[in-house]
């Protein structure tokens, strides 16, 4: 790559092999292009702002120190992002410093720095949103609260089956499900 | 494998995706699928809804310190100059030409100065304004826009000769801002507007914030009022210039 090229128009794979690369201004386009969805999933888990600042941070640096670990073959650089964050998000849940917090989420902070769509990546990035949670409200209910609580509240099966007074068995059966059916129900495939 | 034993775990794949199982638990399912073909299908089918999880969450911004914060660790894993020179090459850029023995013993008392201020909760940008006396700063007034802050003033010191040694906007007489909302600076150079610090005044108006950056081969800083979190582009007229 040349000093003054234009990253802009590359793939994330392309800007993935400059990151490995070392490059650092390919890394500023990198987070410029997954910090919104990264921020996003980060401060959905944990419910404060202070805090999902302090995940994505944590994650972006990582990304950048495990740099090299990144397998094309097992998935877009995206969901690698979001893998991440989410793990990152987890053991600030389980460390249970934000507990407590995330309970603001249900105050409606969200709409103070939602993203307006500016641009035709948000305005993609929002339809998707829209798509995934119209599937997501196919399923039934019971297998939705399962699902929720477990990816964006890092909670365990066995967590769940407390807070929920039901056997494990039942929550483990309603993960399988429903993430199966969201499936289908994403790729189009008949129940 | 057996197909008895499939069905021991096979409830378990929704959970392992989930990354909702024990520790134990996970351990023992993770041995299992080096040699489950079915639990493997099932695990790699049910990765795809995980993995669309996220995607259903709503799109936010991420704050603009996030950006620099990410960077300045990047530049330094790289043992690069970051765009925020710290305390000590600031001081370094204001005692430009002297001897290499005054030069340390400025660098050993900005280090004393440092952590005196670390420990009474002062921030960066205040010890290096408050200094005084340094050689080489340039002072620019700020223009405010009169109609929407009538009684504003204020000016942006850059310190030093250094070319990315940044600035300390101070701002008087501004509108305390409500927590949903915050003012934001702006560098402009050639044309490209990026985004700066995020910063508030007191109730008295009062308000001082560092401006990161080149500013050598900048052409404008400016301050706009902005949703909490800022932006990533003005979204409102500035509500004060200075013009570099």
């Amino acid at each position: 790559m040349t000093p003054g090229q234009d990253l802009s128009n590359l793939a994330d794979e392309e800007i993935m092999h400059l990151v490995q690369d070392g490059d650092p201004r390919a890394f500023e386009l990198f987070y410029d292009r997954h910090s919104g969805p990264a921020f996003s999933l980060a401060y959905r888990m944990v419910g404060n702002r202070t805090v999902a600042e302090d995940v994505s941070q944590e994650a972006f640096v990582s990304i950048w120190r495990s740099r090299l670990r990144y397998q094309s073959d097992r998935g877009s650089v995206r969901t690698w992002v979001l893998g991440i964050v989410h793990h990152r998000a987890i053991d600030a849940l389980r460390r249970n410093t934000v507990h407590d917090k995330r309970r603001a989420s249900a105050e409606g902070i969200e709409e103070r720095f939602e993203a307006p769509e500016q641009t035709d990546v948000e305005a993609a990035r929002r339809e998707e949103a829209r798509t995934v949670r119209a599937a997501i409200d196919e399923l039934p209910s019971e297998q939705v609260r399962v699902i929720e609580l477990a990816y964006f509240g890092g909670f365990s099966h066995s967590q769940i089956a407390d807070q929920l007074e039901m056997p494990i068995g039942t929550v483990k059966g309603r993960m399988r499900l429903g993430l199966d059916k969201l499936r289908r129900t994403l790729v189009g495939e008949p129940a | 494998m057996s197909i008895e034993r499939h069905e021991i775990y096979e409830q378990d794949s929704g959970a392992y995706v989930l990354e909702a199982l024990s520790e134990e638990e996970h351990t023992r399912f993770t041995r299992h699928l080096m040699e489950c073909h079915l639990c493997q299908d099932d695990v790699d089918r049910l990765q795809r809804a995980v993995h669309a999880l996220p995607r259903s969450v709503t799109p936010l911004f991420a704050p603009p310190r996030l950006r620099a914060a990410v960077m300045q660790e990047v530049r330094s894993d790289l043992g690069e100059a970051t765009d925020r020179p710290g305390l000590l090459a600031r001081l370094r850029g204001r005692f430009a030409g002297a001897g290499s023995l005054r030069l340390r013993a400025v660098s050993l008392s900005a280090a004393g100065i440092l952590f005196i201020g670390l420990i009474g909760g002062f921030g960066l940008s205040q010890l290096v304004d408050d200094g005084g006396g340094g050689g080489g700063e340039r002072v620019l007034t700020a223009q405010f826009d009169k109609s929407r802050m009538a009684s504003g003033s204020g000016n942006l010191v850059i310190a030093g000769k250094s070319a990315d040694a940044g600035g300390t906007l101070r701002v008087h007489g501004m509108a305390s801002l409500p927590g949903d909302e915050t003012y934001q600076v702006w560098l402009q150079r050639n044309g490209e507007t990026i985004p700066k610090a995020l910063f508030n005044v007191g109730e008295d108006g009062n308000g001082l914030t560092a401006v990161d950056g080149r500013l050598d081969d900048a052409d404008v800083v400016m301050v706009t009022r902005e949703a909490a979190g800022g932006a990533r582009s003005p979204t409102r007229k500035p509500v004060l210039t200075v013009k570099l």
